[in-house]
């Protein structure tokens, strides 16, 4: 396996990263599984696309958009539809969220059909030149970027108060309660926090690859996945997680061939869900209590 | 009136056996269509809406069932109705096979499984291809339906095999099998302590939903005649089950048929006048009903439905 | 002398670093009831949970009627006639009461039934315990005070032989508690059902129990009679208090 490859599986464990930050962090708070997270990404990536085909804006600067973006459609979604349904049946908050994500596949169809678009930036194909390899700035970018919001995910849930009573709300709901937390206005935040991350991605997403409305879907399977193996509601773990499926995807890739990448991968998924449910990084009697 | 309030299954029933003398081959069509996803419904519900087990994934049986009377049809030459009968008993034993390591998940990590599990058949099917002939697809010999007309046919089919469903729901609800599925879905824990063998009967629910959804998709395979792997492993399909069992009423003997027509029918309405906003519209309506109807039409119109009773429904629901 | 029922030998229950239950060991005669006292955190429940197979055990065994009980699954284990109540009560909420208490006959009763058996003989329990008029409310809309009743109910219709009851009469009032006792007397002496009381209510446990157990932080402290038990300075230090030795025959007088 060549630096090529080492090359293409960080620039996937960084958009890997950033997806299961999001998704972890829906999960690790409010116990949801949002199915309208890869949507989301995908909203992220065309707002960029859109920024940079309308205004010539680059990707990276337009990161705050879809990151502002989304969080703006996740803070409502959760303060108004899922906050109701949350106490019932997991079936409902399932379905609410798989409502949400109809809608904005909808309306990225509508707006700008099922085509194929790409984001071809002027130092599109340039890189750093070291020895015979190139390593091109748009991936170098895209990793650094990742890096960056896993730090700043870190920092803010652990130095601010907004993140300390998100973490608070996550371990024990009455009890931050009774300190005097708003939990309903926390569990809004913090899902908009989670699909501004899920934005965010998404421009790392329309950065590195063409993209498509298709592109939902796999990305929905795919931050279950690092979610698991990372722990669910563990969001650093959800990083490891980001890592360790894009290098099982490359190395999948190069030596079985693309067509039982998926079947391994599952294999390997529900392993880990029924030995390990709590995932590679995760502590047993969390779980249990 | 109230003697349409106590009877109206008979009147839905008689409405139905003369449907196709009624309307067109367009309609007919949507209308078996609706039946197939009303039994497709009514098997989510068993495993689901009785069993509290949400298998989102439940399509994979659909598949299995699909490809397994294709299988048989075109290499062992085998005739529709044996072919069709075998398809169910496949899906049920690939439900009795898996059953025991999924089922062990739960919560959000079983809906996963499930989901992943639907991936993976998906793909195992695409690699067997001495068998399936992979994602070729496999085309089936042409409907052989004698004097009767293809389209009433397979919509007796459908028909038939609701039927059975709905039948082996009711009968399911009232004997130990139901009670035992309530006490589980309500306090696994209790119900183990009172002496339910817990696994057992939530494989049994399983692999009696795998059945009736694999019986379902034998039936498509031979409609269609022809069959990708793509189409019958969609999880788009199986979400829309889902959503259909919940609008009808989850854990209800025929409200999952009932959510089932409705939707197909506002599906078929919507996409017909306005292809472009088909998403939009029907994610605004799950969205409205996931919110506003906690459970389902029929819980709505049932015994004891009053707004006092709806409104503490949905502030029991609240954050 | 009665036969030994259960048989807990050096039973052993760890949650990580944590030991609930401590290398305890005692025995229950057939037809005995047994109290089990001790403060909080002493591994009451955690014990019934143990005997109930709701927990694994980490060590040692338990052997009911001389069948071990270690590598059998809860349900078995409440088929070979343990049946139990719950400190955080658990009815099953999408059912009435009646159905509530046939499922325990249904599933738990030595003997298959059917679901038609099931709903007769759970008519039957509910009238001995005088709760006829309750058979088709739904649980959801029955008062919580009257879920206690309910999950008695239904461990009885299970027909055990041997009923723990996990701090049964909390919340309630003197002539509930009264109630209560005099209904655990007359199962013990009417039907022979080996019962074992977790409670923290002492004169009710004391007035029933031929012998007590005592729990101190998953250590048996002390068993014997409730005499005995009283008079013991370890339990008296670690749980009663002196005054309450001092005054028990007193008060085990006035409750006779």
């Amino acid at each position: 396996m060549g630096l090529q490859e080492i090359a293409n599986a960080l620039l996937l464990a960084g958009i890997y990263a950033c997806v299961g930050m999001g998704f972890s962090l829906l999960y690790g708070v409010m116990n949801i599984v949002n199915l309208a997270h890869g949507a989301m990404v995908m909203v992220g990536a065309y707002i960029s696309f859109w920024l940079f085909t309308l205004w010539g804006i680059d990707p990276f600067i337009s990161i705050p958009a879809s990151a502002l973006l989304l969080f703006a459609i996740g803070y409502p979604m959760q303060a108004y539809l899922v906050n109701n349904v949350i106490r019932s049946d997991i079936l409902r908050s399932l379905l609410v969220t798989y409502g949400v994500e109809m809608l904005l596949l909808g309306a990225v169809l509508v707006t700008w059909g099922s085509n194929y678009r790409a984001i071809t930036p002027r130092y599109f194909g340039a890189g750093f030149q070291i020895g015979r390899v190139v390593i091109p700035y748009l991936r170098t970018g895209v990793v650094a970027v990742a890096l960056a919001m896993a730090v700043g995910l870190n920092l803010f849930m652990s130095r601010t108060r907004i993140g300390m009573a998100i973490k608070a709300t996550a371990l024990n709901k009455e009890a931050a309660a009774l300190v005097g937390i708003n939990i309903r206005r926390i569990y809004a935040i913090s899902s908009g926090l989670g699909c501004a991350l899920a934005g965010a991605a998404g421009t790392l997403v329309a950065a590195s690859y063409t993209i498509s409305p298709s592109i939902e879907g796999p990305y929905l399977g795919n931050a279950f996945v690092i979610a698991v193996l990372g722990g669910l509601g563990n969001m650093m773990g959800a990083v490891a997680g980001g890592v360790v499926l894009a290098l099982a995807e490359t190395v999948g890739a190069v030596y079985f061939g693309m067509s039982f990448q998926r079947l391994i991968g599952f294999v390997i998924f529900l392993l880990v869900l029924i030995l390990r449910p709590y995932g590679l990084m995760g502590r047993r009697f969390y779980a249990e209590i | 009136m109230r003697r349409f309030k106590r009877y109206w299954p008979i009147f839905l029933l008689a409405v139905a056996l003369f449907l196709p003398a009624l309307v067109s081959g367009y309609w007919l069509r949507v209308f078996t269509s609706a039946l197939m996803f009303a039994v497709l419904a009514q098997g989510a519900n068993i495993i689901s809406g009785y069993a509290g087990c949400p298998a989102l994934g439940n399509i994979v049986f659909f598949g299995v069932g699909a490809y397994g009377a294709a299988v048989l049809m075109t290499a062992l030459k085998m005739p529709f109705l044996p072919a069709l009968l075998l398809s169910g008993l496949i899906g049920m034993a690939y439900a009795v096979l898996l059953g025991v390591p999924v089922l062990k998940t739960r919560g959000h990590y079983f809906v996963m499984a499930t989901i992943g599990l639907n991936d993976a058949t998906h793909e195992l099917v695409n690699n067997v291809d001495f068998l399936t002939q992979g994602s070729r697809g496999i085309a089936l010999p042409l409907p052989e339906t004698g004097k009767i007309e293809l389209l009433t046919f397979f919509y007796f089919v459908m028909l038939a095999i609701l039927l059975a469903t709905i039948f082996a729901t009711w009968l399911m609800a009232k004997s130990r099998m139901g009670y035992a599925l309530k006490a589980i879905k309500s306090d696994d824990e209790a119900a183990r302590a009172v002496g339910i063998n817990v696994t057992f009967y939530r494989v049994a629910a399983w692999a009696m939903s795998a059945f009736f959804t694999a019986m379902a998709g034998g039936a498509f395979a031979y409609w269609m005649t022809f069959i990708e792997p793509h189409v019958v492993f969609d999880i788009v399909m199986s979400v829309k089950m889902f959503i259909m069992m919940a609008l009808g009423g989850a854990g209800t003997i025929i409200g999952p048929t009932l959510g089932a027509i409705l939707l197909e029918l506002v599906s078929e309405t919507v996409w017909g006048g306005f292809p472009q906003v088909h998403y939009l519209v029907l994610g605004a309506v799950l969205v409205a009903v996931v919110v506003l109807l906690p459970e389902g039409m029929t819980l709505l119109f049932g015994k004891g439905a009053t707004l006092k009773t709806y409104r503490q429904r949905l502030k029991a629901g609240r954050l | 002398m009665a036969a030994v029922i259960l048989k807990v030998g050096e039973a052993t229950k760890r949650y990580g670093g944590v030991v609930a239950v401590d290398n305890l060991s005692f025995e229950v005669y057939q037809g005995e009831i047994l109290g089990v006292i001790g403060p909080n955190g002493s591994g009451k429940s955690t014990l019934m949970n143990l005997i109930s197979g709701l927990t694994p055990l980490s060590a040692g065994d338990i052997w009911f009627t001389g069948i071990s009980l270690r590598k059998k699954k809860t349900h078995n284990i409440a088929r070979l006639g343990i049946a139990r109540t719950f400190q955080l009560l658990k009815p099953f909420k999408n059912m009435t009461v009646g159905e509530n208490v046939a499922t325990g006959a249904m599933f738990g009763h030595i003997h298959r039934m059917g679901s038609v058996e099931a709903l007769a003989r759970s008519e039957e329990i509910l009238a001995s315990l005088g709760l006829s008029h309750q058979a088709a409310v739904p649980v959801n809309k029955l008062a919580v005070a009257e879920w206690r009743r309910l999950e008695l109910a239904r461990a009885l219709a299970m027909d055990p032989k041997l009923l723990l009851l996990d701090e049964v009469m909390a919340g309630m009032v003197a002539s509930e508690v009264q109630a209560v006792v005099e209904t655990v007397k007359r199962l013990n002496r009417e039907h022979g059902v080996t019962i074992i009381v977790v409670e923290h209510i002492m004169r009710a446990v004391m007035s029933m129990a031929d012998r007590v157990l005592v729990l101190d932080r998953g250590k048996r402290l002390a068993l014997g009679t409730p005499a005995q038990v009283a008079r013991d300075p370890a339990v008296v230090s670690a749980y009663l208090g002196a005054n309450y030795a001092k005054s028990f025959p007193k008060q085990h007088e006035v409750e006779e």
